[in-house]
């Protein structure tokens, strides 16, 4: 009996042994394969896949959505505090002193790079029959204006060469990527006109729903917003292709403006996720011209602050020890709007491009004397006119009232005693050089929250005139100057070295935040 | 010792009976051979026999040794004749087994208390194994002191009879009447003795030469004696460490062993620590080492074990120490074997504590100054800037009106005195044939977080059946049941109530804290908060009653080991294990948390990890000719997990604070499942021992993983290791009681993770496809390590002092390092194949018995690591590596430097003068990021001195750690000092500081800044590290305990009680040294060293620990 179990136990144990030797043995290649092959993921992508590829690009371009991307570091405390539209309280945000956290700019560039540009690059290779050119001339589109933002913010930046190498991806000049995004956008609009009835991304296009005539008139204003960064520094052709984008059909009217819709749980508004920190609030330049202008505009924009009932703004740059005093408190200063709170924040879609703004773009254009269809009294007005009707004030009594007001700007007071931002009043003066400053002021309201924008036309246009800082910690940048641009990035010197030290030379100047971009002139 | 013979002879001859060679042995009185002798050995004599006949010797080297001078005329004589003629007048005797030639002793000495006969007429015993009378023997093992000792192994010599001892001591064995019993236990003197036909056997045993007899476990469970281990190894008995134990197990290893490192992650009880062996060898992968317990690899989670079930723990630290390991042991192996049945009477044991947690080290505050800023009080500043707090009366942001004073006691008030409880019993017996064990531990841990607590249930079932004499089954099963309240987030994470309380202005009474909430017009609740909406903070005692975190798990481990023993010199084993853990987390925050962006929120997930191991191990031991002995084993493995995770998000709850899944707002789901790699592998093993004193080690592994791609699936790796017995090999000094030499060259691969090798879309919500931003890689080849290490173990004075020293020297290359990428590739991070990071070191261990008498012993132990880590090269085109970008450092891996430098800000100095600078007003000039070299964050060395003191019944010890060099940066005290909180900040607050700086023109600094503007610059959440980075090096007394066992005279009248042991303990009671205002070792989480941020303060604790057997 022993014996028999003992035996049995032995062919047991050698079946056990052959079924285990041939279990190991049997761990074939495909058993491999397919135990290394992710099951929630996709290697390869349908045509379907491409266009689905669309929305992350969107809104990373808009630092939003999931993946790489920070809202508040890529724009909140870099293009909103240096365009003034808010003044920084909390106090360890040292970039409102002008101090560049690179660990936050950095931000910027992976929005850009790793977020939207992997999208798009793909959508263009994949896109290349008669049925999907739309997808190509749109997903183009989309990537000027991805980049010009970025170019904005450092100048020399790589372009032409993106995901060609894995190991040094060279910089391009800022005039050679002005001049690619023309490029881009003639092409794209061409082909798109073109092909104007066949579909494009349809529900995945989260700005235009599919709409390619508005891609159209978008590409032409932001075409005709490049033409004018670029007026000073390269005139000709400058006016070349502001007159062709006019001539090809600009945004003209509030139906026409660009949001982005914002769902659950990633795409987000950015501003309003931020608003709800208590970390930044109405500046003093805004209160200054929206409180002396009566600007209607200034509920749609703030609220009253909570300890006061009062619409109270800030200076930028104060030290830790002045933000916390009671008379520079949050408190006592004006938040957002209810509509760009957190609560709105899965609300409120994300304004990509306003209509007002090509009217005053085309004022500006005409103040230079070329060819924009018009007058610039009447593009200002009509400028004025579409952003309050964008910020829902449509009684044509209040927008004649506010587009013909002669009160000026108020002196904000307050704890550092702050004078008015500047002199000239809504109704559009006769004197050129006035117009000037009125049409870039009017436009800075009218692109609000686009502070990318409002931070770029400041610095090519002095306009609208800015309070100097309470403290600037930036050695290279006096409180009494702007920030010309965000200096190359850390992590691009250790991942892209030899790329950085060949665009050094094409910035004209030191690797700093007050080096001039090629389109900035005195 | 002359016995250990039978057990050849038994091997031997079982080895001849199995390779069935048909031919017949010769007689020694018949073959005749032709030789001489002149001056030679007996050994030489043997060899020169072995030389010309087929007759093979076996002998116990020591007790030929001493035969020398023998001479011979040359002639032709018959083997026996010989033979008989050499060991005429010694004490050695000789006999034929088939062709082998016993040489044995004549008689055993007198002295060892224990007669044994070898009688002549006997002699076919072994050879046929023939039928002879079985008795069975009964006895007690003690130790000098004539305390029982349990589990001591007792084996019939040469036969696979055993048992051990039970909690007694005592045993029971079945045996031929004649055999030799063996007695074997760790650190005491194996020692045999003959039955000689006695049913009763008591034997004391001597705690003796520990280095000669020791053993230890090793890679794959497979016990091997430490004189022949050619790698460092160093064993904790349980006993060292559940008496003033944890509730993680492994932090009592903490100062045990050198050149292991434990950092405590500050997050209450049951968290995990980060334990470094031999330091960091990958840069950005895995560092941790692998545990194993009971032979089966865990899959995590060590700290969920029963610390009562714990027998003893191998602590095998290098690449060399678990070559056999493979993929997972590259980072040093730590096996843990738990209790287990003996046979013999049912025991039951009782072990019980209570320890209370006390937080031990906390920031320095002010109380000279009230809430406020500028000097004015401000009844919704979140800062203590406010006027001289002298008792005036203020009104409080809720309306109170309060007397102005500091509140001195209101952060130890918010810290609770946490009480741990502790039970575990364990019930074992059986028979020969069964074993059971069984034990059920509980654990009750509070932390010193009000709302932080864990409950722990531990129910471990093994069972071990033998069927006949060569077949055994032995099974485990585990299961765990923990949930844990609220663990803690250290920093600006989950909770904020670590920040919140730390940050809170020192003048407000904790009872109006307390008062956190106030119901709002329309019946919700509001927190009661004096900044309203702040950006960083909240009511400290909201954050702990509104803000929950739960976790649950329920583990499985399951272990089946079934081995047959085809003859005494070969078994097989095979193993199979799995270990599964769910679990659940669910998290509720309540409505106006000013971190949520939703209002009130709910989330909720499972997970579900399954690990499974298989692996069969062929074993074998054999007698080569004469003095050489072979052993080894061949093995393979596989072993294999799945994951599967499913979260739910509400993002927002329609009705607030109601905190179930269907009220969410926008629910989101997210589900993961894959599959871990599958690693196949072959390896096997051999020993060669010569002579007892040498040993010749060899191994070798191939591994398959599936993780990498198909041309670079397989690696091999072997290692070569040599360990030699000096004091064996030649004559020493009677003083010097043992000396070995080791080294050993050793090689270990790792497989790698899953999924690398190619790049994947994600699939988003509403269809949205995600790009990759980590660049995969095609051509993922294994990670390996190269590492020599080179050992002395010396005892002295009859191992009264003794000393084991290591150097290694380890090289890892072909890491996987994940770095960054230029973006504009369309990547922001890439896996690349490179670097070469070298750690070498020195290891150092004293033991010392400086006094022993029969009521008084003491004993006291060194350890002393020492590690050096030096990045050598990443790869092309790439010097830094940045391992963590934090507010307070950048750590980074350069070329030329080590793993864990850190850089930080800094505050600007000329460059002429080297003074620092100031601007304009005389506010500091800081540099703009984390820019400035400061130093690494590892320790130079560490050191553990620990006495253990024995008078009669009582014991008394204590262990001192001391950790020499690293940096820390101290985060929470950038934060109270710019906020004027601290102490630290009470530096000019009447008169402003004018700091001993220079401005840009050299000019000396004339200017006067407030204390507030100074602190608000150079502190904060952004602080300049530099001024906050303090020395991690301190000594602290880490144990300490006090026993009391109850004299035996005393239990004997009970007849309920066999032993009882009372323990006073405490661990971290003081620091002797300390620079940091933190306890260094509190770090900001498992993965950063060097960085405290809202840290949960390190604790103090007390206990009572009882030990009760029945």
């Amino acid at each position: 009996m022993k014996y028999r179990i003992l035996r049995s136990f032995k062919i047991n144990m050698a079946t056990a042994l052959l079924f285990s030797t041939l279990t190991w043995v049997g761990c074939t290649k495909k058993e491999f394969n397919d135990r290394n092959s992710d099951p929630t993921r996709l290697t390869s992508l349908d045509p379907q896949d491409v266009i689905g590829l669309f929305p992350s690009a969107q809104y990373a371009g808009m630092n939003t959505g999931p993946g790489m991307i920070d809202y508040q570091q890529s724009q909140g405390l870099f293009a909103d505090m240096f365009c003034q539209y808010f003044a920084g309280t909390q106090t360890a945000f040292a970039s409102l002193r002008y101090v560049i956290n690179q660990q936050w700019a950095q931000y910027q560039w992976y929005s850009t790079y790793v977020s939207s540009m992997p999208a798009l690059v793909t959508i263009i290779k994949e896109s290349n029959t008669d049925a999907t050119i739309t997808l190509k001339s749109i997903a183009r589109i989309w990537k000027a204006f991805v980049f010009h933002r970025t170019t904005d913010y450092f100048g020399p930046i790589p372009y032409s060469k993106i995901g060609l190498d894995s190991t040094v991806v060279p910089y391009d000049s800022q005039k050679d990527v002005y001049y690619g995004l023309f490029e881009e956008l003639t092409e794209a609009v061409t082909d798109l006109k073109n092909n104007i009835s066949k579909p494009s991304f349809g529900d995945q296009d989260m700005i235009y729903s599919g709409d390619n005539n508005k891609w159209v008139a978008f590409a032409n204003s932001l075409r005709l917003r490049l033409a004018l960064r670029i007026s000073k520094v390269d005139p000709q052709k400058a006016q070349q292709e502001a007159e062709a984008a006019v001539a090809a059909g600009v945004l003209t009217d509030v139906s026409q403006d660009a949001y982005m819709k914002v769902s659950a749980p990633n795409n987000y508004n950015g501003l309003a996720r931020i608003s709800g920190w208590n970390e930044f609030r109405m500046s003093a330049n805004m209160e200054s011209l929206l409180k002396g202008y009566q600007d209607p505009r200034l509920s749609k924009f703030f609220q009253p602050a909570v300890a006061t009932g009062q619409y109270t703004g800030l200076r930028q740059g104060m030290i830790p020890a002045e933000q916390t005093l009671p008379q520079n408190d949050y408190s006592i200063a004006s938040n957002l709007n209810e509509s760009l709170t957190p609560d709105s924040m899965f609300v409120t879609p994300i304004t990509v491009l306003h209509s007002a703004e090509s009217w005053f773009l085309r004022a500006e254009g005409a103040l230079n004397g070329w060819n924009m269809g018009g007058n610039a009294a009447d593009f200002y007005a009509k400028g004025i006119e579409m952003s309050l009707r964008t910020w829902g004030v449509n009684d044509m009594t209040v927008i004649n009232n506010y587009t013909n007001g002669t009160s000026l700007p108020s002196a904000p007071g307050g704890y550092f005693n702050t004078p008015a931002l500047t002199n000239i009043p809504v109704k559009f003066s006769s004197d050129p050089a006035q117009q000037r400053e009125q049409i870039l002021t009017q436009k800075w309201l009218a692109v609000f929250p686009d502070g990318f924008e409002a931070w770029a036309e400041m610095r090519r246009t002095g306009y609208p005139k800015f309070y100097p800082l309470i403290h600037s910690e930036n050695p290279d940048v006096p409180a009494t100057e702007m920030i010309r641009r965000i200096p190359f990035l850390d992590f691009d010197k250790a991942t892209n070295g030899p790329a950085v030290q060949a665009a050094l030379p094409l910035l004209g100047g030191p690797d700093n935040a007050a080096t001039r971009l090629w389109w900035d002139v005195k | 010792m002359r016995t250990g013979v039978l057990f050849l002879v038994i091997l031997g001859t079982t080895a001849q009976l199995l390779s069935a060679s048909p031919s017949k042995s010769q007689d020694i009185s018949k073959v005749k051979i032709k030789m001489e002798l002149r001056h030679e050995s007996l050994v030489q004599a043997f060899q020169k026999i072995e030389s010309l006949s087929v007759f093979r010797f076996m002998y116990r080297s020591k007790e030929v040794q001493d035969v020398r001078d023998l001479d011979m005329a040359y002639g032709e004589h018959s083997v026996q004749e010989v033979l008989s003629q050499m060991l005429d007048n010694t004490a050695l005797t000789f006999r034929q087994i088939g062709n082998q030639v016993l040489i044995s002793s004549k008689k055993l000495p007198k002295e060892s208390g224990f007669s044994h006969q070898q009688s002549e007429d006997n002699r076919e015993a072994p050879i046929a194994g023939a039928a002879k009378a079985v008795i069975v023997v009964k006895g007690k093992v003690t130790n000098d002191k004539g305390e029982p000792l349990v589990g001591v192994s007792v084996t019939q010599k040469g036969s696979a009879k055993g048992t051990s001892t039970d909690a007694g001591g005592n045993f029971s064995i079945s045996v031929d009447e004649d055999a030799t019993l063996v007695f074997t236990y760790v650190d005491f003197t194996t020692q045999e003795v003959s039955v000689n036909r006695r049913a009763a056997l008591d034997v004391v045993l001597q705690p003796g030469n520990k280095s000669l007899n020791a053993v230890i476990v090793t890679a794959l469970g497979i016990t091997r004696s430490v004189k022949s281990l050619t790698y460092s190894a160093q064993n904790v008995k349980g006993s060292e460490m559940n008496e003033a134990k944890e509730t993680n197990v492994i932090n009592s290893l903490q100062g045990k062993v050198a050149g292991l490192t434990i950092t405590k992650n500050a997050v209450g009880p049951g968290g995990e620590s980060k334990v470094l062996l031999r330091g960091n060898r990958s840069l950005t992968g895995n560092n941790d080492p692998l545990y194993v317990i009971d032979g089966v690899p865990l899959a995590g989670g060590i700290e969920m074990l029963n610390p009562d079930d714990v027998e003893s723990m191998s602590v095998l630290k290098g690449a060399s120490a678990a070559a056999l390991y493979g993929s997972q042991g590259q980072n040093g192996a730590i096996l843990i074997t738990t209790r287990r049945a003996r046979p013999g009477a049912v025991n039951i044991d009782y072990n019980g504590g209570v320890t209370l947690d006390r937080a031990s080290v906390l920031p320095k505050l002010q109380y000279q100054y009230g809430q406020g800023d500028g000097g004015n009080y401000v009844s919704n500043s979140e800062h203590s800037w406010g006027p001289k707090a002298t008792g005036q009366p203020v009104e409080l942001w809720n309306g109170d009106t309060v007397a102005l004073r500091g509140q001195p006691d209101r952060l130890k008030d918010f810290f609770r005195t946490a009480i741990t409880t502790t039970n575990s019993v364990s019930l074992s017996g059986g028979t020969e044939q069964l074993q059971a064990y069984f034990s059920y531990g509980n654990t009750h841990a509070q932390g010193i977080m009000r709302n932080n607590d864990l409950d722990r249930h531990n129910i471990d079932l093994k069972v071990g059946y033998k069927v006949g004499s060569k077949f055994t089954l032995n099974s485990k099963l585990t299961y765990i049941y923990e949930d844990v309240n609220n663990r803690v987030t250290p920093g600006e994470g989950g909770t904020y109530a670590l920040p919140s309380i730390f940050r809170a202005p020192t003048s407000i009474p904790a009872s109006e804290m307390k008062k956190y909430s106030t119901i709002d017009a329309t019946g919700t609740e509001q927190q009661s908060y004096w900044k309203p909406g702040s950006s960083i903070l909240e009511n400290p005692y909201w954050a702990l009653n509104r803000v929950s975190y739960y976790q649950k798990k329920d583990r499985i481990i399951g272990l089946l080991v079934v081995k047959y023993k085809f003859a005494e010199w070969i078994d097989l084993q095979i193993r199979g294990s799995m270990d599964k853990t769910m679990q659940l987390t669910d998290n509720k925050i309540w409505a106006d948390n000013y971190f949520s962006l939703v209002g009130s929120d709910y989330n909720y997930g499972t997970a579900n990890n399954l690990s499974t191991n298989v692996d069969a191990l062929l074993s074998f031991h054999r007698t080569l000719s004469g003095k050489f002995e072979l052993s080894g084993n061949i093995g393979g493995a596989s072993q294999q997990g799945n994951f599967a995770t499913e979260a739910l998000a509400a993002n927002g709850l329609n009705k607030p604070n109601f905190f179930f899944l269907s009220n969410s707002k926008n629910p989101f789901i997210t589900d993961l499942y894959g599959k871990n790699p599958r690693v196949v592998s072959a390896y096997a093993t051999a020993t060669l021992k010569y002579n007892d004193y040498l040993f010749l080690d060899v191994t070798g592994r191939n591994d398959w993983s599936s993780a990498l791609p198909e041309n670079s699936r397989s690696y091999f790796y072997p290692s070569v290791g040599l360990s030699a017995i000096i004091s064996d090999m030649v004559e020493l000094p009677s003083w010097i009681s043992y000396g070995k030499a080791r080294i050993t060259f050793a090689n270990s691969g790792y497989g790698g993770q899953q999924y690398l090798d190619r790049n994947y879309y994600q699939v988003g919500v509403g269809g949205a496809i995600i790009t990759p931003t980590i660049q995969s890689l095609g051509t993922y080849k294994p990670e390996l390590t190269s590492s020599y290490e080179a050992g002395l173990e010396w005892n002295f004075f009859k191992d009264r002092f003794g000393f084991e020293v290591t150097y290694y020297n380890t090289r890892s290359k072909n890491q996987l390092l994940l770095i960054g990428a230029p973006p504009a590739s369309l990547f922001n991070q890439k896996y690349i194949n490179a670097g070469l990071i070298v750690n070498s070191g020195v290891e150092l261990n004293v033991h010392a018995t400086p006094v022993k008498t029969r009521n008084f012993t003491w004993n006291a132990g060194l350890t002393y690591a020492s590690n050096k880590n030096k990045v050598k090269a990443l790869t092309t085109g790439v010097t830094s590596v940045i391992l963590q970008d934090d507010r307070e450092a950048q750590i980074r891996a350069q070329v030329g430097g080590s793993f864990g430098d850190m850089y930080v800000k800094d505050w600007t100095r000329d460059s002429v003068t080297g003074k620092h600078l100031v601007d304009n007003t005389g506010m500091p000039i800081l540099t703009s990021g984390n820019t400035v070299f400061l130093g690494n964050y590892n320790p130079k060395f560490m050191m553990g001195f620990s006495n253990n003191f024995s008078y009669k019944n009582f014991s008394m010890s204590f262990l001192i750690d001391y950790r020499n060099g690293g940096y820390v940066i101290a985060g929470t005290q950038a934060l109270i000092d710019a906020d004027g909180h601290s102490a630290a900040s009470l530096r000019g607050r009447e008169g402003g500081i004018v700091l001993d700086a220079i401005t840009a023109d050299g000019k000396p600094n004339t200017k006067s800044i407030t204390s507030q503007a100074y602190f608000g610059a150079i502190g904060d959440r952004y602080p300049t590290g530099m001024l906050y980075a303090y020395s991690a090096t301190n000594i602290r007394l880490r144990e300490f305990t006090l026993g009391y066992k109850l004299p035996k005279k005393m239990l004997e009248n009970s007849k309920v009680f066999r032993d009882v042991k009372f323990s006073l303990v405490g661990r971290n009671l003081f620091f002797f040294k300390r620079d940091a205002p933190i306890d260094p070792e509190i770090t900001m989480g498992l993965g950063g060293g060097g960085l405290e941020y809202g840290a949960l303060p390190s604790t103090r604790n007390y206990g009572l620990d009882v030990k009760l057997s029945f």
